[in-house]
């Protein structure tokens, strides 16, 4: 530890390493934590900091990321070190220019992201997605606690509109019966993706064939997905830690996974030639990721609980409408997305209702 | 009499930190001086009646003013005055009296006194309790006929008493209830009943506190006069500005003291003082006051008295070797005791002792936090509930964290005892948007609990910037909204300092 | 400094605020439409800049020398038939010589005429400076807004078609950005343009100032 400390003081002070004083800040802060003390009142503060909230964010995230490297091996863990790698390279680039610190938010955009990606999808645009979704999404507003966006979901939807033949044809069963070679030795997984059945995703089979997945299948993952998306059971633990430790608010994904079962069941009663019946819609496509982990992002997401539940309903209306009504067969970070964007207008107008403008 | 439960939807429980002060209650020796501050609690500046070189007794009223709002002080031992000069009072320059004791702990007696009290008129009993002093009791005073607080006894309509004790470290009010305590505390509230007769009286106690609830019930008269209430003791539920709106509904006067809506609101051992001097002459010149937190050695009760240097009362208990931060009266809103030559006076109910913990810890951030607390539940000590010593939570002054960007987790509205927005709030007075939106989103209702700045997960001083917003507006020349109700005594009000 | 020589301080002055200081795309916004419209590949992106160089020259001449003679109230109108009429040439000539890019650029010529560029220009500058001036004012706002333009045909068109002057560059396998084919990826490469060359004139005016 005294060596570590010794070396980190010493980097500071090599003249050309310095120039990268926020990555040596970043990794001092996260090693050795702050010797600052309160000044005023109070004169005790709460034990937590963004980097353990944002850690708790990734713990949360842990389970769905070990399923994904279950099912596809090698290749998962390839898509999540170069998507944190880009990420990175973006932050890092925008602290230095901007000098300011590091922040921890990437940590979770950089998490995220691959999980909402297809197994199949090329690397090089893996990276191409997480730097635009950081750039765009992000640095572009002024950084974590600015941005309107949800960046992984803009890296996400830039690239489907980008590369519409990688990003929609090629679904992947899980490779669950892979031999361990295929799984964990080719790592650009040309034989084990090209050997493996490429199948439709659940919500797509339902669109053509109206045929219905079964339970079984959807909790434990056994179809074919986003990386991160099928195993809605270590979803389910996952967002309930999640909650649990306050890092994300509960009214969002209650009021969202709420609304489309109520919405789906209200419309499969009435149309039920096209929308799919209410059990079906909850645990297929990206919906509890995307509730738990994507919805519940506190930056882009209204502030006021009046606020929450309302993003919340929308969300789940939108989503039951697209996924019914539209050309695409998922409708979850489209409208997480769209609501995103309206989510300073919710507040606006739960803020005018609650708090009456004074007269001076 | 069976309490009533009133729950508090917001703040937030202090629950199992280090350093509680433990059952146990030490009378430390009579010093060899004191410094007796003319303005001790509320009310104005008192003028001194002794010169220097005049000896005085225990008890003696060494500066009055009955003109202005205030309440006499009195030399808190027998000795010799030995200066007359001023003092510099937590940043406020305050007159004092400096008088050398010649060590002995017997006092004088108030005139007309009387363990019989019943016998005595209400103005008599007014007139003691002016007397004594414990007419400055209270944010604003115990209103007596004698110009104590800012109304008179007739204008109060409800008078609380409360013990509930949210701070992170309490005055534990086992100790000052313990034996005769109880029932002292018992005729305490008979004699304010009799002084404030036409007020409707409300007694609260912390709901965890289970033996005393028990005989406090049995013990209060049964004719319905007292209404009994627990809560949770959720930080900042015993301030005024809390406490008031939750037992008698209607909304805090903000800006002005419950006194101005006809309310008084006690701790135990005001009463306690109430009664020593109606019932046994003893006027305000010994206080009850804890010594908590983690740097004293030994957290205990001393009963001291009045005007005793700080310097001497915590002298046997802290290793010179330690860095220590005193706070008074409370971890959250509590101003720095620095200056260890300052006298112990009316206001002191705690003293804790806090370690500078200005050290790095290594992984801070990955730590499974068993001793450490949080709004939220991402330190592990949320698991264990029970006043476990192994579990309790440390306290120390590092701020665990950098400073970062509002990531709008909403935690500062939730535990935002007032339910406004701070940190919608904070963002518009750092960006320099001081405007009547502030107003809109009631800024003045803020009470300064700071509760908000301890939650914040991005470390962001927000109360802080609360209060930088409120002068900001009152600058420019907006006025805090007036109350709907009418005020009573603000022409007195006004005139304290 | 040969350029400075040969202007003169005043030309020299008017030449770097059209080409960096002022940029009409960069600084004020102007003709963002048509630079949306027609940036998908470079040869539109060529055409594009040459035909709004010059009609700008053109109704630079034109404006400047009469700028004495042009009546107060119904200058608008005269900028207007102007700019009208070189454009009308140039869509006739592209029409004639390069019928392939008239066809692609098609109603946007037309709209030059609705160019805020030139009708800013021509209200800002050219009526108010004589004719040498003008003429400098206009070449360096044009070429300003032709390079801009090239540099986001540049990046479009390798990126969306893999090709550059409709050459494949690209190694095989490439996988085409459909989204930069489409308006919002010059959405996306205008505001990152504006955003990188606002931030390099911000540090060169802290630099001087
Ligand atoms: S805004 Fe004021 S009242 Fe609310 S938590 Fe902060 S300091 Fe306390
Ligand atoms: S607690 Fe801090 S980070 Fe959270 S919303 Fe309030 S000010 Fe923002």
């Amino acid at each position: 530890m005294k060596i570590v400390r010794l070396l980190l003081d010493s980097l500071y002070k090599i003249p050309v390493v310095n120039k990268a004083e926020p990555l040596i800040e970043a990794i001092d802060a996260a090693l050795f934590g702050t010797t600052d003390t309160t000044q005023r009142g109070p004169h005790i503060v709460d034990a937590i900091d963004t980097k353990r909230y944002m850690s708790c964010a990734i713990a949360a995230l842990l389970p769905a990321t070990l399923a994904s490297i279950y099912f596809y091996g090698l290749r998962a863990i390839l898509i999540i070190a170069v998507s944190y790698m880009a990420g990175f390279f973006v932050e890092f680039m925008f602290a230095v220019v901007y000098k300011h610190k590091i922040h921890e938010g990437f940590l979770v955009t950089g998490l995220i992201f691959p999980l909402v990606l297809p197994p199949t999808t090329p690397l090089w645009v893996v990276a191409v997605g997480v730097m635009f979704g950081v750039l765009f999404g992000k640095e572009m507003f002024g950084g974590t606690g600015r941005n309107i966006f949800n960046p992984a979901l803009v890296g996400r939807l830039f690239i489907t509109i980008a590369f519409p033949a990688i990003m929609t044809i090629s679904w992947l069963m899980p490779i669950t019966d892979a031999t361990f070679t295929d799984k964990w030795l080719t790592p650009f997984g040309d034989t084990a993706i090209t050997d493996a059945i490429t199948a439709a995703t659940p919500l797509a089979v339902y669109k053509t064939t109206k045929v219905v997945a079964s339970f079984p299948d959807l909790l434990t993952g056994n179809t074919a997905g986003s990386m991160g998306e099928t195993c809605r059971i270590a979803i389910i633990i996952g967002g309930l830690f999640l909650m649990f430790t306050k890092a994300g608010n509960w009214r969002i994904p209650v009021s969202y996974i709420g609304s489309v079962f109520v919405f789906a069941a209200i419309g499969n009663y009435f149309l039920p030639d096209s929308i799919a019946p209410p059990g079906f819609q909850l645990f297929a496509g990206g919906l509890m990721f995307g509730a738990f982990f994507m919805a519940t992002d506190p930056v882009t997401s209204p502030f006021t609980c009046a606020g929450k539940y309302t993003f919340g309903i929308m969300c789940g209306v939108l989503t039951v409408l697209i996924r019914s009504f539209s050309g695409y067969v998922e409708g979850v970070m489209f409208s997480i997305v769209i609501m995103n964007a309206l989510a300073p207008l919710i507040d606006h107008i739960v803020l005018s209702l609650k708090y009456r403008p004074v007269k001076v | 009499m069976i309490p009533k439960y009133k729950a508090f939807p917001r703040g937030y429980e202090f629950k199992n930190f280090e350093g509680q002060p433990e059952g146990k209650l030490i009378q430390i020796k009579i010093p060899a001086g004191v410094t007796i501050p003319l303005r001790q609690g509320f009310g104005n500046e008192v003028t001194p009646v002794v010169e220097p070189g005049q000896r005085v007794a225990a008890g003696q009223i060494i500066g009055r003013d009955d003109e202005s709002v205030s309440s006499p002080v009195h030399s808190s031992v027998n000795g010799k005055i030995a200066k007359i000069g001023k003092i510099d009072y937590l940043g406020r320059e305050v007159g004092a009296i400096t008088i050398e004791s010649d060590g002995t702990g017997d006092w004088q007696k108030l005139q007309g006194c009387s363990s019989d009290w019943q016998g005595l008129s209400a103005e008599k009993i007014g007139e003691l309790i002016y007397l004594s002093g414990a007419g400055a009791s209270g944010r604003a005073g115990i209103p007596t006929e004698f110009n104590s607080s800012v109304i008179a006894p007739a204008e109060v309509e409800n008078v609380i008493i409360q013990g509930v004790g949210s701070e992170v470290h309490n005055l534990s009010p086992d100790v000052l209830l313990k034996g005769e305590g109880l029932s002292h505390f018992i005729e305490g509230l008979k004699i304010l009943k009799k002084v404030m007769a036409g007020a409707r009286f409300h007694l609260v106690l912390n709901k965890s506190q289970k033996s005393l609830i028990n005989e406090v019930s049995q013990l209060l008269p049964t004719d319905n006069l007292i209404n009994f209430f627990t809560v949770t003791p959720k930080y900042p539920v015993d301030h005024d500005e809390v406490l008031t709106p939750l037992l008698l509904g209607g909304k805090f006067p903000h800006g002005y003291s419950v006194a101005n809506i006809g309310v008084v609101v006690l701790d135990i051992q005001a009463v306690l003082h109430v009664y020593e001097a109606v019932a046994e002459g003893k006027s305000l010149i010994e206080r009850t006051v804890a010594l908590c937190g983690p740097g004293f050695r030994e957290k205990l009760h001393v009963k001291l008295r009045l005007g005793s240097p700080l310097e001497h009362v915590i002298r046997d208990n802290v290793d010179a070797d330690k860095k220590l931060r005193l706070v008074l009266n409370s971890c959250l809103t509590g101003q720095r005791l620095s200056d260890l030559s300052l006298p112990v006076d009316r206001t002191f109910t705690t003293v804790t002792a806090l370690l500078e913990e200005n050290e790095s810890q290594f992984l801070a951030f990955a730590r499974p936090g068993f001793r450490r607390d949080s709004y939220s539940r991402t330190c592990l000590s949320s698991l264990f509930k029970k006043n476990s010593k192994m579990f309790q939570k440390t306290c120390g002054t590092n701020v665990h964290g950098e400073l970062r960007p509002c990531i709008f987790c909403t935690f500062c509205e939730e535990v935002c005892p007032v339910s406004i927005i701070p940190h919608l709030l904070f963002q518009h007075v750092e960006r320099d948007v001081i405007d009547e939106n502030l107003l809109r989103y009631k800024i003045f209702d803020c009470i300064e609990c700071n509760l908000c700045s301890y939650v914040c997960p991005s470390k962001i001083p927000v109360a802080e910037f609360i209060k930088k917003g409120k002068s900001g507006l009152i600058s420019e020349g907006f006025e805090i909204p007036a109350p709907d109700t009418a005020l009573k005594g603000l022409e007195k009000y006004k005139s304290v300092e | 400094m040969l350029l400075k020589k040969v202007l003169g301080a005043k030309g020299y002055k008017i030449v770097k605020k059209g080409i960096w200081g002022e940029h009409p795309v960069f600084s004020a916004c102007l003709g963002i439409c048509s630079a949306l419209a027609v940036s998908n590949k470079v040869e539109n992106a060529i055409a594009m800049g040459a035909g709004v160089t010059f009609v700008l020259v053109a109704t630079a001449v034109f404006i400047s020398a009469l700028r004495t003679l042009i009546p107060q109230r119904v200058r608008i109108i005269t900028y207007m038939i102007v700019i009208a009429s070189f454009v009308i040439i140039v869509d006739k000539t592209l029409q004639a010589f390069f019928p392939d890019i008239s066809e692609a650029v098609g109603p946007y010529v037309g709209l030059i005429i609705t160019n805020c560029i030139i009708m800013g220009r021509a209200e800002a500058f050219f009526i108010q400076n004589k004719i040498s001036h003008s003429v400098l004012d206009a070449v360096s706002n044009g070429v300003a807004y032709s390079y801009t333009l090239i540099l986001i045909a540049v990046i479009r068109e390798l990126l969306g078609f893999g090709t550059l002057l409709g050459m494949k560059v690209m190694p095989g396998g490439w996988e085409n950005w459909v989204v930069m084919t489409m308006a919002p990826g010059a959405f996306f490469l205008l505001g990152l343009a504006i955003w990188i060359a606002r931030a390099i004139q911000d540090a060169g005016s802290e630099k001087e100032g």
